[in-house]
């Protein structure tokens, strides 16, 4: 029993740091070239900003005030306004190139939707959730750059123009392209996984 | 992945099965979109796929947020710790109170260092040897007194030196006249500023302290003694 709950800790705790990996290449890299922070500031502002949405979490805010964000959109709002706030206190002046602002860079994916295509498949309750299962454990091993622009994408609900600017790619279309690229790694990747499972 | 050539069409269509998922399409363009995916095996194919995707990371994504619920602050503040590989404010900010302790302890340390045996050494000299030691009496002890109070003098072997006083000045004190006893106060006095010279303040202060009871104010020894003592406390 003991061992188990210990386990259970230590796969809670390799799922949070795994998500605070990922959060500190993202957030450090956004930091440094958008906002010219020191390595130290950038450190100040991740631990921070991770403290928040712990929080947040546990008071329910992100649901709240996160208007069907990710928790990666989610912080990287928070990052952002503990940046700006830093800034402030630097008397620095700013100019962004763009902004994290949920009410225009954020697109919600609807569930009804969701269920609706999900619908033309015709499986049994069974097969959806260990297909679900499947996708689950693919889309938390995703290579770069699928990774950073599927959960950019879907994940997060950023717009091409952002991931572009984001990601530092040419234009939105590369982003498209690259994009449409993942989708079908990931098909393919997603179908031999089914085939092998049914 | 089948090497497909990626054409307009192909990208119009995945706007077209996000806007579907966004549920930003009119409902006459959503239904004309449905029956077209009901029809067509490769956009149903591609649609479905992205709807896994969407679908399985906001599982993933509630499945972070359960974590989150469930640790502590001290795991988050660990695991930002390791991550960025920065310590945190309280940390840095008690190793730089506790650098400050250290400099002002070093500091008052070695200005009481300075004072004390600064102390010693002005009062070195207050009674000479060659007012003390005139060999007249005993040559042997006289030798050995001179010896010990020019290391005085000299700040020379200074642990050496007040072992040995230490030893004299008990056998000076004692009730049955030796050969130490006219020296008495020049030994203890010695002693005390050897002990001063050797930064042993406390040492000092107990030896002179037993002075001022042996020697009264207003004798040239009981004098010194209590300006010393009050050097020492203020």
């Amino acid at each position: 029993m003991i061992i188990n709950l210990y386990k259970h800790k230590d796969e809670k705790e390799k799922r949070l740091e795994k998500f605070a990996k990922e959060q500190w290449q993202k957030t450090r890299a956004f930091l440094l070239s958008r906002y010219s922070l020191s390595e130290d500031e950038c450190a100040d502002v991740f631990q921070e900003s991770l403290i928040i949405l712990w929080r947040n979490i546990k008071e329910n805010k992100v649901e709240a005030e996160g208007l069907g964000m990710s928790s990666s959109t989610y912080f990287m709002t928070i990052c952002r306004n503990k940046t700006m706030e830093l800034l402030r206190n630097k008397s620095k002046y700013i100019t962004t190139p763009y902004e994290i602002n949920p009410s225009k860079e954020h697109y919600d994916y609807q569930g009804e939707q969701i269920e609706k295509i999900l619908s033309l498949e015709n499986d049994s309750m069974n097969a959806q959730k260990e297909k679900e299962a499947l996708v689950r454990d693919i889309v938390k091993d995703l290579p770069s750059p699928c990774n950073e622009l599927l959960w950019g994408y879907y994940g997060d609900g950023h717009s091409m123009k952002m991931l572009a600017e984001m990601f530092n790619y040419a234009s939105e279309n590369a982003v498209k392209v690259t994009k449409h690229r993942c989708c079908e790694k990931f098909r393919k990747r997603y179908n031999e996984s089914v085939k092998s499972l049914f | 992945m089948d090497e497909k050539k990626i054409t307009d069409q192909i990208l119009h269509d995945d706007e077209r099965i996000s806007l579907f998922m966004q549920g930003k399409m009119n409902a006459e363009e959503e239904s004309a979109f449905f029956d077209e995916l009901k029809k067509n095996d490769d956009l149903r194919d591609r649609a479905i796929i992205q709807a896994r995707l969407v679908k399985g990371m906001k599982q993933t994504d509630d499945e972070i947020k359960n974590a989150f619920n469930q640790t502590d602050e001290r795991t988050i503040r660990k695991i930002s710790r390791e991550v960025t590989g920065k310590k945190n404010h309280p940390v840095r900010w008690l190793a730089i109170a506790a650098s400050v302790v250290f400099i002002i302890f070093v500091g008052f340390k070695a200005y009481d260092y300075y004072d004390t045996t600064n102390l010693g050494k002005e009062y070195a000299n207050a009674f000479p040897v060659s007012s003390i030691i005139r060999g007249e009496v005993n040559a042997d002890v006289e030798t050995e007194l001179s010896t010990l109070f020019n290391n005085v003098a000299e700040c020379k072997d200074l642990d050496n030196t007040t072992s040995r006083l230490a030893t004299l000045w008990e056998l000076a004190k004692q009730d049955t006249y030796n050969d130490y006893t006219d020296y008495a106060p020049y030994i203890g006095w010695n002693l005390a500023i050897g002990y001063l010279e050797n930064y042993e303040k406390e040492k000092a202060k107990d030896v002179l302290m037993e002075m001022k009871l042996i020697y009264p104010e207003g004798t040239a020894m009981g004098d010194k003694v209590r300006i010393l003592i009050k050097s020492l406390c203020c």
